[in-house]
């Protein structure tokens, strides 16, 4: 009976907390974009079909198989973990674990004004965004930084001394979950960034320790590797982000960093294993709602908006948006895939759609990067008043907390060059990679280049997406 | 041959990707211009809508307006009050390039609509306080309250609630496009359903009691809700487009 009223309390306390007041998504700061001019929309789409039919005549003449540059600059060992190495890491974790918490904190005690709270921007504009850019960069430098898991694996090893926690936990992964524990958290993240009272710090904070909780939970239940590779959303969405870095990161079956090594951009996208068909639900999910995010700032749109909003709500429009986008990629993925199967007549369609779903993700990191470039030089400045009164209490610990933003600081002609190279990088990089992964699926070159050709098409048609919300935010009407 | 291009045109993009930026900013020294352009605040719109001009140059913005309040220019965060029927000047040195909301805050009191606005109507700041506009009777079970938006009222959202409830609010964005319709919302589960709708002036929205909960519309923020009035009172009325030179 207790249990029954604690869960009706919590539930209900959850429902007023979750309930959007008012919506902001990203939205505590004003976007100030000019949109990219015709001319360089239609510069950047004939570019792609150019650099397009090029690649496809550089792979033509091609008789082996691409050869990857797998140097590896440095590496670390035992043997190279001395003392400057362990206090830089051990400062590095701290400091990681420390901006968690201050977040979480400053949600609960701070100032309910997301601008004057440090929670907010840190974990949308500087984390989300930010390390959303930095990681395609980079690499998968998560696997270190994530404070819940060093949390997890300092409480096994130094306080519960099980330090096999870590590795094993107290029951197998089980098969039936696959990646759905994923796919239902990225849902349910990509809904409260988009539709949900998103950039409330009170509510980002309860978010985060019930994110905590949960985590250290099924870590505790199924071990921390298992889970981070399988089932913890942000781990996982990092890895596949961070396999187009320039560092490849290693970790043993203790989660200790055994190995970085320096790589080829891109080519650890085709280093990632063959997913099941519900991790390509997952990776398009992740495309359709980056998508979302810019297509939402419209004229489009907003006409849909003006036509649903009256009869179904704000919340329940943007919520279909969400789950429409991805359908409409899964869609069109899948119609590309079966022609695929049927003119190469090899592999089946969900054989092809596995082996060709990391070949869209440079087109989104790109957009990613290109669509949020403004923003995190603009309204990531936000964090610099926040660092010295990161309650809002008055404080001014650094001296910056009356600093102003400095709007000027990239101009819109440097701002649209970037948007428009940075996506159709994306866009080369991509047909690389599918195919590099034609390559390996198909057994000829000549009917792997016949494989090429829809999702050539595929592409094209999703870089001129990313061009075409690029030269749409709502400001320019 | 096909090998180099494989692995240099990564390179070679990158290239002229910083040759292109840098090639670029070269343009950015072009020495500081002086403009001035003439706007007028009539009936809550800014004429003309959208101001352009380029990055790099003083800017004097001489400002007329047929009603008392602020112009505030997001971004650059510069205001200004203007006083009806005088010429203010406003300065601006644009140093950053992009499309920036310009929002005016109306000090002036509904009363005044009736007297100062024959063509079209605003709502000011007091509108969307407290049983400004309308206000029903207490609505038992299936009972319904209308108000009919005028047809002369410009954009703006109109702010309602239950005074039963206060946490029961809803918001009607009034837009000047699309047809003159009847809008209903209903009250049910103990919310408004839709609890924010577009309209165009001239409609009807009705609200239908579908609970058995007593309810009463009324115009407005609920009592003592401070936080709501400047979101709502600032009404953006145009934008500033700075263009790169």
């Amino acid at each position: 009976m207790n249990k029954l009223i604690f869960s009706i309390v919590i539930t209900l306390i959850t429902a007023w907390v979750f309930i959007p007041k008012k919506i902001y998504a990203h939205g505590f700061g004003e976007r100030y974009d000019l949109p990219i001019p015709l001319s360089f929309f239609l510069i950047g789409g004939s570019l792609t079909i150019i650099f397009s039919f090029l690649l496809l005549l550089v792979f033509l003449n091609q008789k082996h198989q691409l050869r990857l540059n797998k140097s590896y600059i440095f590496r670390i060992d035992k043997r190279s973990q001395n003392y400057l190495f362990l206090f830089t890491r051990n400062i590095v974790i701290f400091f990681s674990v420390f901006l968690f918490i201050l977040s979480i904190v400053s949600g609960y005690i701070g100032s309910n004004n997301p601008i004057d709270n440090f929670s907010s921007p840190f974990i949308w504009i500087i984390w989300w965004v930010g390390f959303g850019i930095i990681t395609p960069i980079l690499g998968d430098f998560w696997k270190i930084l994530n404070p819940i898991k060093i949390i997890y694996v300092f409480i096994v090893t130094n306080i519960l001394n099980k330090p096999k926690l870590i590795n094993k936990g107290r029951y197998e992964y089980p098969k039936s979950l696959d990646v759905w524990p994923i796919i239902i958290s990225f849902i349910l993240f990509a809904w409260f960034e988009n539709v949900g009272n998103g950039s409330n710090p009170l509510t980002l904070s309860i978010i985060m320790t019930s994110y905590t909780v949960l985590s250290l939970l099924f870590m505790y239940l199924f071990g921390a590797k298992q889970w981070l590779e399988k089932g913890d959303v942000f781990s996982v969405y990092y890895h596949i982000m961070g396999s187009f870095g320039i560092f490849k990161i290693t970790q043993n079956d203790n989660l200790k960093t055994t190995k970085v090594k320096l790589r080829f951009p891109v080519i650890g996208l085709t280093e990632l294993k063959t997913p099941t068909i519900l991790f390509v639900i997952f990776h398009v999910i992740l495309l359709g709602t980056i998508s979302f995010d810019g297509l939402s700032e419209t004229r489009l749109w907003t006409n849909i908006e003006i036509l649903l909003i009256p009869s179904i709500g704000k919340a329940l429009t943007e919520t279909l948006g969400i789950f429409f986008v991805p359908s409409l990629f899964f869609v069109l993925l899948w119609i590309v895939c079966k022609t695929v199967s049927i003119i190469t007549k090899e592999k089946s369609t969900e054989t092809i759609m596995t082996s060709f779903v990391f070949s869209l993700t440079p087109i989104a990191i790109a957009y990613h990067i290109a669509h949020y470039l403004s923003y995190i030089l603009i309204t990531g400045q936000l964090i610099i008043p926040v660092i010295s009164d990161p309650f809002g209490y008055g404080w001014n610990i650094f001296g910056t907390s009356n600093y102003t933003l400095n709007i000027g600081i990239i101009n819109a002609k440097n701002a649209w060059y970037s948007s428009v190279i940075i996506i159709i990088l994306g866009h080369i990089f991509s047909v690389i990679i599918s195919h590099v992964n034609a390559l390996k699926v198909f057994s000829e070159t000549s009917i792997a280049i016949k494989s090429q050709i829809p999702i050539l098409i595929l592409m094209i048609f999703y870089t001129a997406l990313s061009l075409w919300i690029i030269a749409q935010p709502i400001v320019n009407h | 041959m096909s090998s180099i291009i494989k692995n240099k045109l990564p390179i070679i993009i990158l290239l002229l990707t910083f040759i292109s930026c840098a090639s670029d900013n070269s343009l950015n020294k072009i020495s500081e211009q002086e403009s001035s352009i003439n706007i007028e605040i009539r009936n809550m719109q800014l004429i003309p809508e959208n101001i352009k001009t380029v990055e790099k140059s003083q800017l004097t913005i001489n400002i007329k307006s047929d009603t008392n309040g602020s112009i505030h220019f997001h971004g650059y965060d510069l205001e200004s009050i203007v006083n009806k029927d005088e010429l203010s000047v406003l300065k601006m040195n644009l140093s950053a390039t992009g499309s920036f909301p310009v929002a005016f805050h109306s000090s002036e009191s509904s009363s005044k609509h009736d007297t100062h606005y024959s063509d079209s109507i605003n709502l000011s700041a007091d509108d969307n306080e407290h049983g400004q506009l309308f206000e029903s009777e207490i609505l038992m079970s299936s009972q319904t309250y209308s108000y009919k938006i005028p047809a002369n009222l410009s954009a703006q959202t109109i702010l309602f609630h239950d005074h039963m409830s206060h946490d029961l609010t809803g918001e009607i964005m009034v837009i000047n496009k699309g047809n003159i319709s009847e809008i209903k919302i209903y009250f049910e589960n103990n919310t408004f359903s839709p609890s924010k709708i577009i309209a165009s002036p001239g409609s009807t929205v009705t609200w239908v009691n579908k609970s058995q909960e007593q309810i009463k519309i009324v115009s407005g923020a609920p009592p003592g809700i401070e936080n709501n009035k400047h979101v709502h009172d600032e009404i953006i009325i145009g934008k500033l487009i700075v263009n790169p030179r």
